[in-house]
């Protein structure tokens, strides 16, 4: 006899049951780190316990009974006690699903148990991946369905086995798991996996292609939930920045966003993602003074399509966005933009003056814009300010030229509307020194006088003012400000000691507010590397930082200044400055690189993926579809105009001798396939063959076996009597001992003989009557 | 005869060939004397192969100790008959140590069980002690006493009969008892012909039966041990598999049929394999089987007065269980 492959025993399957189970349980525990829920207490306890408890069964047995009866009324009261105190469902019911999850996977667990603990960590992780909307989702729920699918198919086996009775085997928590784990390797058939992994893979497919395939809907961000659950912001990005928060974001190496661009030629050389203006120092740091947040006006009703202050209108370049969760609610733009598109209606506040948007509140999940006309020089015009603090006669001719010839109706509306707010708050405080003392500020002024006085405009002294502050200071992640009395940045510029982007910055508005031009600190992010991989730029928290604007009279705008080492301490002017390219820029090929280029992907292709990408990717296919198919056309073309060709060439011995022979090997070798090869190669096969279930001969034997039975059946006789040899050897071949077998080949082929022949003597019977 | 290799399930056609003539030759001896019940003959050739013992259930008269008379002398065996009655005594079976004045010693007396062919007629006459008796003798074909033991003949098979209509003043035998038995066979009434042909015979009783041997007791072991070479392959082994655990999830039945039924199904059909010319199983043999041999096995959940329509009842049932577990293909 062969020796049939093994199957798992009633206690193994109970024993891999338990292990799914435990699998499943952790692992969904888990994908709570990813909201803000506060269940650090249930995921300190379930972490360790439940893989001790899965990996030593026995101890499952070991709690009392009085723990599974105080148990349920235990979970119950905390809940309840969560919910009143709380008055938030949504978490109080993922920290009840943790608690009754924990207690599943260390409570011993019979069919409806295992059900109800997939049910509970399906919870959670649907949870998890519609409000965070991550790549994480993905890599959870494929997870989660192969280990589910095979708890429900231990499950189903352990089942069939015990004959519907319901019950653990016993002895089944006394577990060795490498022993376990073998006769699993053993018991598997790799066919059987194969087709199970090849099935999972057609349903991933064919959900894909359904979720490619479906019509595009637009559903609003209106969950107030999501709000609750999902994490809130882990960075500095706000209206009141202290000195070195920046500096704090910049220690994280996570993505911050990535950024599609439509014409990578078209990328800056310097790239300053703008997010926040700054204007009022309090000695600590900046903030937005109330003046500047008047010239904000709240957010508009939502909208898909965004209308910005940009002049670039004839620039064709887009930038889409994809904006990570926990960054801020400001949103990174280089500039003015002329049009901004969300996927979804969204409601956006935007400054004209400031060149600065933001969502109404911090985005909860990814959020994708594009932008359309993004000015990316570095120089923000601002009429607005020039009108009334420089130019005092803004009705002059001059000014109206100077202004006027790129104004649109949409942004003098946008411009009216800012004067009526200002005029009822405080005014911008880019001038002041507030939190300045009257011995700092005449150190302030020494300074100044020692950079070469005010100068002839504001980024002429920006230029001085960023050499002075460079040769005194070198560029430190790890600085430090030292002791003493007085303002912090005039202790810093007092010393020799390195220092940190806001630092430089904070101390480039100091000096140049001490010399009378008006400055603003500006945060964001500088810089980004190409990912090849994506074909997109990443920019990551660590490319958080803080830089200056300053005001340039005989323009009529704010100019960005960089006093940091490495920056540019005014923009660059000259055209190839402007458009480097991104071929120019550094390139990321890490494997972290490649894991943003899967996230990127996901956000381009499934999260972001309207109607337009759609039709886009249907045409791109149907075009894709064409030119193969026109191809392959060209080719059978191209091979039959040769094969005629050549059939007209004159034919000479070498060419008759060579098709001969090519023609004489092809009927050999299907004459020795039919002859031996065919048979050679299942017999090969049946000596291979795991089971006498999967033996190709007995599986053939039985399939020529139930032509005979039909055969019988047609003529009403048990066997018809030309055929009881033939099924005599048949049955051998499909019952029978390998070692009396006749050669398979010739048995199937006698009995298809038979069969024909058979055949033929029943058809020409009716015609002989 | 040769055997076959031990190491090998395959044996050569002369083997077989051989084993189906030898087995033709008893088949052809027997029906000189029973009469038109060549199935039932078929199937007590099959469980002599197969080494087991056979329950013969019917009405007194129909030819059951010819039956058994007619096996012995076709293969030149002891033909032994117990009477059960109540007041048998398990030592009047197996037999009894008696103090030999000559030697001065206790002397072991061979009971009747001391045979290859031991008819136990009316067996649920007898006492349950005395009935268990033959639970050693039937399992193991020795008899242990004075713990001592003692071979009986090779082969051996017992034929037991009951009555299934007169229950009056017996002892139905036990489930172990009943499960000792490879199958349980009805010989029924003869047809019409084959009776008057009975009729017209001169004999009066089954001493009167005059059978030359045609095989020898050695031919016998040597188609048992044939038998139990014959190649079951994998999907055959589970169909028996899938029978025998449905009789187990069958609402009707009180219990399923326990591992040894399931043995020896497997040994009934490798028996009928050979006798049918063949080294290997085919599932028709299962299918066949099945009934005479799991069904004595198999009591009913709710319990009817009448034995008769409880063994319907269960071969109903069986059939019905057979019909629905799909054989291999």
């Amino acid at each position: 006899m062969e020796n049939p492959r093994p199957q798992l025993s009633q206690i193994e399957l109970q024993q891999l049951r338990w292990f799914l189970g435990g699998l499943i349980g952790v692992v969904s525990a888990w994908t709570v780190f990813y909201m803000e829920v506060d269940a650090l207490l249930a995921l300190a306890v379930i972490t360790p316990t439940v893989p001790f408890f899965t990996l030593f069964p026995r101890f499952s047995r070991a709690l009392p009974a009085l723990f599974h009866r105080l148990a349920f009324p235990l979970i119950v009261t905390v809940f309840a006690l969560d919910l009143w105190g709380n008055r938030e469902p949504l978490p109080a019911m993922i920290r009840l699903d943790l608690m009754l999850l924990g207690y599943r996977c260390i409570s011993p667990r019979g069919r409806r148990e295992d059900l109800q603990l997939i049910l509970l960590a399906l919870f959670v992780v649907v949870v998890t991946g519609v409000f965070t909307v991550s790549p994480a989702f993905v890599v959870q729920i494929l997870f989660f369905t192969g280990a589910a699918l095979g708890l429900l198919l231990a499950v189903t086996l352990s089942d069939a086995r015990a004959g519907g009775v319901a019950g653990n085997a016993a002895g089944w928590e006394q577990v060795s798991w490498p022993d376990l784990f073998r006769r699993l390797r053993a018991a598997a058939d790799l066919r059987v996996v194969a087709l199970a992994g090849a099935l999972f893979c057609g349903v991933v497919v064919l959900s894909a292609l359904l979720f490619l395939a479906l019509p595009r809907f637009e559903i609003t961000n209106d969950f107030f939930i999501d709000r609750l659950i999902t994490k809130s912001s882990r960075t500095g990005f706000s209206e009141n920045i202290l000195f070195g928060e920046v500096n704090k974001i910049a220690q994280d190496g996570g993505m911050a966003f990535a950024v599609d661009v439509k014409d990578p030629a078209a990328v800056p050389a310097e790239l300053y993602w703008r997010m926040l203006v700054l204007d009022e120092y309090s000695g600590q740091g900046f903030r937005t003074s109330a003046g500047l947040r008047n010239s904000f006006p709240p957010a508009r009703d939502k909208a898909m399509v965004h209308g910005g202050a940009g002049r670039a209108r004839e620039d064709r370049t887009t930038w889409t966005i994809y904006y990570q969760p926990g960054v801020s609610r400001y949103l990174p733009l280089m500039g003015g933009f002329g049009r901004l598109h969300f996927g979804e209606p969204q409601a956006l506040a935007q400054s004209p003056a400031l060149r600065i948007a933001a969502l109404p509140s911090e985005p909860a999940k990814m959020v994708g814009y594009r932008v359309e006309g993004m000015d990316t020089d570095g120089v923000l015009r601002d009429r607005l300010f020039a009108r009334e603090h420089i130019l005092p006669a803004w009705d002059s001719p001059r000014a109206r030229i100077f202004f006027n010839h790129e104004a649109t109706p949409r942004e003098a509306d946008d411009a009216e509307a800012a004067t009526g707010r200002e005029s009822e708050g405080k005014e911008p405080t880019f001038l002041e020194l507030g939190g300045v003392a009257a011995g700092d500020l005449d150190k302030l002024r020494a300074w100044v006088a020692e950079i070469g006085g005010p100068g002839a405009g504001g980024p002429d002294f920006a230029r001085r003012a960023g050499a002075w502050l460079q040769a005194r200071h070198t560029y430190s992640l790890d600085s430090t400000t030292p002791a003493g009395e007085g303002d912090v940045i005039v202790r810093w510029m007092g010393s020799r000691e390195p220092g940190h982007c806001e630092l430089f910055a904070g101390s480039m508005v100091l000096l140049a507010r001490s010399a009378g031009h008006p400055t603003r600190l500006v945060t964001g992010f500088k810089g980004g590397v190409w990912n090849p991989t994506s074909g997109s730029i990443t920019v990551r928290n660590s490319d958080a930082h803080a830089w200056c604007e300053i005001w340039d009279e005989a323009n009529g705008s704010w100019v960005r200044t960089d006093a940091t080492p490495g920056g540019r301490i005014t923009p660059a002017t000259t055209a190839g400055a402007l458009s480097a390219g991104a071929s120019r820029m550094e390139q990321d090929t890490g494997w972290s690189a490649r894991l943003d280029g899967l996230r990127v992907f996901w956000y381009r292709r499934i999260v972001s993926f309207d109607q337009t990408s759609q039709l886009e990717l249907v045409r791109g296919t149907k075009d894709q579809l064409r030119t193969m198919l026109v191809g392959l056309r060209e080719l059978l073309e191209t091979r039959v105009r040769e094969l005629v060709e050549w059939l007209r060439q004159p034919w000479d011995f070498p060419r008759i001798f060579g098709s001969a022979a090519a023609l004489g090997a092809i009927v050999g070798g299907v004459w020795f396939w039919r002859s031996s090869g065919r048979s050679r190669w299942m017999a090969w096969r049946s000596r291979r063959a795991a089971s006498h279930r999967h033996d190709p001969v007995r599986r053939e034997a039985s399939r020529w076996l139930a032509r005979l039975e039909r055969r019988a059946r047609a003529t009403g006789a048990a066997t018809p009597p030309e055929l009881a040899g033939t099924r005599e050897r048949l049955l051998r071949l499909r019952y029978g001992a390998r070692e009396g077998w006749a050669p398979p080949a010739e048995v199937f082929a006698e009995a298809k003989r038979r069969l024909r022949e058979l055949g033929r003597a029943g058809r020409t019977k009716p015609a002989g009557r | 005869m040769v055997l076959p290799d031990p190491m090998s399930d395959f044996f050569s056609a002369t083997q077989v060939s051989a084993a189906r003539e030898s087995l033709h030759k008893i088949r052809e001896s027997m029906r000189g004397t029973i009469k038109g019940k060549d199935t039932v003959l078929d199937q007590v050739l099959t469980a002599l192969v197969a080494g087991g013992h056979v329950l013969i259930e019917d009405l007194p008269g129909v030819g059951k100790t010819t039956l058994a008379y007619a096996l012995a002398r076709s293969m030149d065996c002891v033909f032994s008959r117990i009477q059960f009655t109540s007041d048998l005594l398990p030592s009047d079976v197996t037999g009894v140590a008696i103090y030999d004045e000559t030697i001065k010693e206790f002397v072991f007396k061979k009971g009747p069980v001391f045979a290859n062919i031991v008819l136990a007629d009316e067996i649920n006459r007898a006492t349950p002690k005395t009935q268990s008796s033959l639970l050693e003798v039937m399992d193991r074909g020795k008899v242990t006493v004075d713990g001592q033991a003692h071979a009986v003949g090779a082969p051996f098979m017992v034929f037991a009969t009951q009555n299934p209509v007169d229950y009056e003043g017996t002892f139905p035998l036990p489930e172990s008892q009943m499960d000792r038995f490879l199958m349980r066979l009805h010989m029924g009434y003869p047809q019409a012909a084959d009776e008057l042909e009975i009729l017209r015979s001169t004999r009066t009783g089954y001493d009167a039966i005059a059978m030359e041997p045609v095989v020898t007791r050695s031919d016998i072991l040597q188609l048992q041990q044939l038998a139990a070479h014959v190649f079951i392959e994998d999907t055959v082994l589970d169909y028996i598999l899938r029978i025998v655990g449905a009789t187990r999830t069958e609402a009707d039945f009180r219990a399923g049929v326990s591992v040894r039924g399931g043995l020896a199904l497997k040994h009934a059909v490798q028996a009928r394999s050979l006798l049918e010319g063949r080294d290997f199983v085919v599932p028709e043999d299962v299918a066949a089987l099945a009934v005479p041999v799991l069904a004595h096995r198999l009591t009913l959940v709710r319990p009817v007065s009448d034995g008769m329509e409880e063994r319907r009842l269960v071969v109903a049932t069986l059939k019905r269980i057979i019909a629905a577990v799909p054989p291999p293909v």
